[in-house]
């Protein structure tokens, strides 16, 4: 260890660690939590003590904190500085463990009686009688045995291992544990032993059935003939280097692949197959494991090769699979995958988007309504096409949901993987979502295969409180010559009040008369601009219809067409006047430029 | 500093990570809230027949809820091991806290310890009226002689042979010192023998073997090679082991040997022992108790090793190892896991040298091996393997020039030793065993395997 800083908050005083409360938290636990207690007479047990309360301090903070939290940090500085402190003036620190105390030597340094804070206890209990540090101990050793002391403060239950193989697994150079080993029988008892059998008692039936099973050894011999060198032959370094890198940590990703496609393997077997349930529990923790390491690859790799090798009298609950192995952080982290040259989203992306279930897609759209992700995000589109794909019924849910964005992008989704059904959506917006909707749903249908159903929606659209909506579907009957709304387009223009619709529309609107059928047209157009009879005659002329007229006029060849654009030069309002006199003068030069 | 500190503190961070993943909360509640229901029951049962006579109609009830804790947790768990030690009461490793002050003022050790008993186990649930007994014979008065042994012999005249009493324990302390005593040796083949046996027991009723037991056990046995050149000890255990403990140990061992020879990691080495002493679990899982036969072992124990919650490597490569340990290293999957092709050469090496018909010597078994290496084989950890046996593993004969006939007893001992084992002459009363090299040369190995004390 380095030499020893000087204790923070000086001197050999007691005084609380020099910790700080987590940024944005709440307040932590209350400072009396960690005051520290030295106990000890001698200055070495003085010493000890520092050292003692410090580990116990920063073996619990992570109770009370995240391991990266500067408390933490903190409680680990002091523990440093106290320990090497006492190496650098005393030698090895030696302690024996009880179950309330620890002592050095014959001075007690430590004492807790409170079970949830004593590590006395928590030593004591696991096992450990003794602890011993030499002077060369690295940080990196106490920070191993700080790891493993930490877990019994956390109360965390393992399976696999306990605080005495976990020691024994760490093989610190510098840290002697002295810890139980079993049990010594404390009595007279016992009596001789009479071979292996003697050992054992009467047990459960099966354990009878197992202890006492007379010899057998069914197994058949493996075919091995011939004979090859047996010599003595060192392994190169490269070799143990290849199985050390097997044996790592890293590899367990590749582990994973294989896990999982020997478990769906095993799905398909006829006799001793596992319950498929009893799959899902073991691939849902394999996708956490992965996806906290950001493994992403390797967690998509378990998952479409459990996919692929599932076997299809499952194909009922392949979702339930698909689900264990992907959930939302996963997807999270495909979308935080950087996108490759040319926007194309990442190998894994792809593989993903076609293993996604109608709960990733709800999923998905949620992340869609929230703003969380964006459709323009190559990865998110590729995710949510391949999960919306089959299931434009979920899809079509959700457009009346959310805002209208989302359910513009959502129309747009569906176009892509269900154009059937988003025809028919669109459909049924129209004259009744939103106008921005409307709009997005009108220019699905721009491209739709056109019918009567269609040709509906769109004369319904005439009648939309918006202008846009309007105009684009009048935009669509004229470019589908819809002539059967040509007594709705003009009906509408004869109800119309004025200052309903802007000059666009009404020129719109005659333009869209003078294209569907210029005969009838030009007959309205006269009759609006020059009405028969005394009453045509005295009766104030209506505008709009003026607009209209003279929006279609312009779009009809002819004397008489030319004729009543020349009246509306003398009537109407001035721009009225001034458009019918620009479309008059056009008309002159184009005549006049022809040859 | 602040690397260190930094350095640290990713390690906490990681170590927690890893422990939290590794909990099966679920489950652990559940035992936990069982185990302690059940010894707060125990313990209130033998309270109350302090003060109340056991004919009374008040017991009934208690009593039968004994049965049904026990049940409970029997079908959980399988066998229940209650424990006391030193003023701790324990179920099953798990320490049991008794909150009221009046659970805590009546200590059940010391009502246990009147009879020389430190604990009980039960392996099979009790009926109401076999709790009701149980309660009366503890709370009888002991016998003037060998109190617990006399108890032991009256729960089986009740009918009750599924309970076994425990001596009073107190905990051992030990350095790293070799337990290299045949005393010793004895203790840890009938730690090892009750742990496989649980193990296959639990399997057996579809409910989990417990790894951390296991991994006790391999702990202990690694530090014994570590300690022990020449592994001479591996071939003196089977004498001390019920049979059907033979063949999982004896992989167990050579695996261990193998994983050492090749320098795997001690974390590895644990793992890869407990994933040996679990590799024929499978066997377990007949129709009508074990055994299943070969052809369905590797398969037959996954189901009930899926249970077990909790993401772990050990785990990982264990399921993997009990899946594929009979696999070609050439095989149509590729090349196994790692656990899985040092399982198969111990294994097979076990099987070809197993006492029966057929069997071949050890030097020959090995010879055979050779002869597929990179084929059936991991070609570098047969070779790791041969490096660790040597040219004459235990139990090779040898016929020397001077016409006597000796054993090997011996692995490697260092790199000198590859083919000087340590020898014993052939049907000899004992005595130390012998360096090869002292004695005349080899003349040949003779035919047949034998056990190492021949």
């Amino acid at each position: 260890m380095g030499p020893a800083a000087p204790p923070p908050g000086g001197g050999d005083s007691p005084h609380r660690p020099p910790h700080q409360a987590p940024a944005g938290a709440g307040a932590p636990a209350e400072p009396d939590e960690f005051a520290a207690q030295l106990l000890g007479e001698t200055a070495a047990g003085r010493a000890a003590s520092q050292v003692v309360y410090a580990f116990a301090r920063a073996a619990r903070s992570v109770v009370l904190y995240d391991a990266g939290n500067q408390a933490v940090r903190g409680f680990l500085g002091e523990l440093r500085t106290q320990l090497e402190r006492f190496l650098g003036t005393f030698g090895p620190l030696s302690l024996a463990v009880a179950p309330w105390q620890i002592r050095h030597g014959r001075e007690v340094v430590y004492a807790e009686h409170d079970r949830e804070r004593s590590l006395s206890l928590r030593l004591y209990r696991d096992g450990i009688r003794r602890v011993t540090l030499g002077t060369e101990v690295s940080w990196d050793e106490l920070a191993q045995l700080l790891g493993i002391v930490s877990l019994r403060f956390k109360g965390i239950r393992q399976q696999e291992d306990d605080i005495v193989t976990m020691m024994w697994s760490a093989a610190f150079d510098h840290i002697q544990i002295d810890a139980v080993e079993g049990f010594e029988v404390d009595d007279d008892e016992v009596g001789a032993v009479e071979g292996a059998a003697g050992l054992f008692r009467a047990r459960s039936a099966i354990q009878t059935a197992i202890l006492d099973a007379p010899y057998s050894f069914p197994y058949p011999m493996p075919a091995r003939e011939g004979e090859g060198p047996v010599q003595l032959r060192p392994l190169p370094p490269e070799v143990l280097a290849r199985i050390a890198a097997e044996d790592d940590e890293r590899f367990l990703p590749r582990e994973c692949v294989v896990l999982a496609r020997e478990l769906a393997a095993a799905l398909t077997w006829t006799a001793d197959r596992p319950e498929p349930a009893e799959a899902l529990p073991l691939l849902a923790e394999m996708r956490d494991y992965l996806a906290n390491r950001h493994e992403l690859a390797a967690l998509v790799e378990v998952a479409a090769g459990f996919d692929r090798v599932l076997p299809p009298e499952l194909a009922e609950r392949r979702d339930a699979f698909r689900e264990a192995c992907v959930d939302v952080k996963v997807l999270r982290q495909a979308l935080a995958l950087p996108v490759g040259e040319g926007q194309e989203p990442p190998a894994p992306v792809v593989t993903l988007a076609g293993l996604l279930t109608a709960t990733h897609l709800q999923t998905l759209l949620e992340m869609l309504a929230t703003g969380e992700a964006h459709a323009d995000h190559p990865s998110f589109r590729a995710l949510l096409d391949g999960a919306a794909a089959g299931r434009a019924g979920l899809v079509r849910e959700h457009i009346g949901r959310g805002p209208a964005p989302v359910a513009i992008e959502l129309l747009r989704l569906l176009q892509r993987t269900g154009p059937a059904e988003a025809v028919e959506v669109a459909v049924g917006l129209v004259g009744r979502a939103g106008h921005a909707v409307q709009l997005e749903a009108l220019r699905l249908l721009r491209t739709a295969a056109y019918n009567a159903h269609v040709g509906r929606a769109l004369v319904g659209a005439l009648e939309d409180g918006n202008e846009d909506v309007r105009c684009e579907a009048l935009q669509q009957l004229v470019h589908h010559r819809e002539q059967r709304a040509f007594n709705r387009i003009a009906e509408r223009l004869q109800r119309l009040p004025v200052g309903v619709a802007s000059e666009r529309e009404l020129k719109a609107s005659g333009a869209a008369l003078a294209i569907l059928a210029p005969g009838e047209a030009l007959a309205l157009f006269r009759e609006w601009v020059h009405p028969g009879g005394v009453l045509g005659r005295v009766k104030p002329q209506h505008p709009p219809l003026l607009w209209a007229a003279a929006g279609g006029l312009a779009r009809l060849p002819g004397s008489e067409p030319e004729a009543l654009l020349e009246r509306l030069t003398r009537q109407g309002g001035e721009e009225l006047r001034a458009y019918c006199a620009m479309i008059l003068a056009k008309r002159r030069e184009a005549a006049g430029a022809k040859p | 500093m602040s690397d260190a500190l930094g350095r640290a503190q990713e390690w906490l961070a990681s170590t927690l990570e890893r422990a939290l993943a590794e909990q099966d909360r679920e489950f652990t509640k559940r035992v936990r809230e069982e185990a302690t229901a059940l010894a707060g029951c125990f313990n209130g049962l033998l309270r109350m027949a302090r003060t109340h006579s056991l004919d009374n109609l008040a017991f009934e009830a208690p009593t039968a809820e004994l049965a049904h804790r026990l049940a409970a947790l029997i079908q959980l768990v399988g066998p229940i091991h209650l424990l006391t030690v030193e003023d701790q009461v324990y179920v099953n490793d798990l320490r049991i806290r008794f909150e009221t002050l009046v659970e805590q003022a009546f200590s059940l050790g010391e009502e246990l310890h009147r009879h020389n008993i430190g604990g009980v186990s039960f392996n099979a649930p009790l009926s109401r009226s076999q709790a009701h007994d149980l309660v009366r014979l503890l709370t009888a008065p002991p016998a003037a002689q060998r109190p617990r042994t006399t108890l032991q012999r009256a729960l089986v005249a009740a009918g009750m042979k599924s309970i076994e009493l425990h001596p009073v324990v107190r905990f051992k302390v030990t350095d790293s010192e070799a337990l290299a005593a045949s005393a010793d040796l004895r203790d840890l083949c009938r730690e090892i023998a009750l742990v496989l046996a649980e193990a296959f027991g639990n399997v057996a009723t579809s409910r989990l073997p417990e790894p951390l037991k296991a991994r006790r056990v391999v702990v202990r046995l690694i530090d014994l090679l570590d300690d022990a050149p020449g592994a001479t000890h591996v071939w003196q255990l089977e004498p001390l082991l019920p049979d059907f403990a033979h063949h999982t140990v004896m992989v167990t061992n050579l695996a261990l040997m193998l994983g050492r020879s090749v320098a795997l990691s001690r974390t590895a080495l644990a793992d890869l022992g407990v994933a040996a002493m679990f590799h024929d679990l499978g066997f377990c899982l007949g129709p009508d108790g074990p055994m299943v036969s070969f052809d369905r072992h590797a398969r037959a124990g996954l189901g009930v090793l899926l249970r077990q919650r909790g993401f772990h490597r050990a785990k990982v490569r264990r399921l993997l190892a009990v899946l594929t340990h009979h696999r070609d290293f050439d095989g149509e999957t590729g090349p196994p896991p790692l656990y899985s092709r040092i399982i198969h050469i111990a294994d097979d090496f076990d099987i070809l040298t197993r006492p029966r018909a057929r069997a071949v010597g050890p030097a020959e078994a090995l010879a055979r091996m050779a002869a597929y290496a990179g084929r059936a084989y991991d070609a570098a950890l047969l070779q790791g393997f041969v490096n660790a046996l040597g040219a004459y593993p235990p139990g090779t004969k040898l016929r020397l020039n001077d016409g006597r006939a000796v054993i090997s007893v011996s692995a490697v001992r260092g790199p000198a030793t590859f083919d000087r084992p340590l020898c014993r002459p052939v049907g000899g009363s004992g005595g130390a065993p012998v360096e090869l090299s002292t004695l005349a040369p080899v003349q040949s190995i003779l035919p047949g395997t034998g056990g190492v004390t021949e």
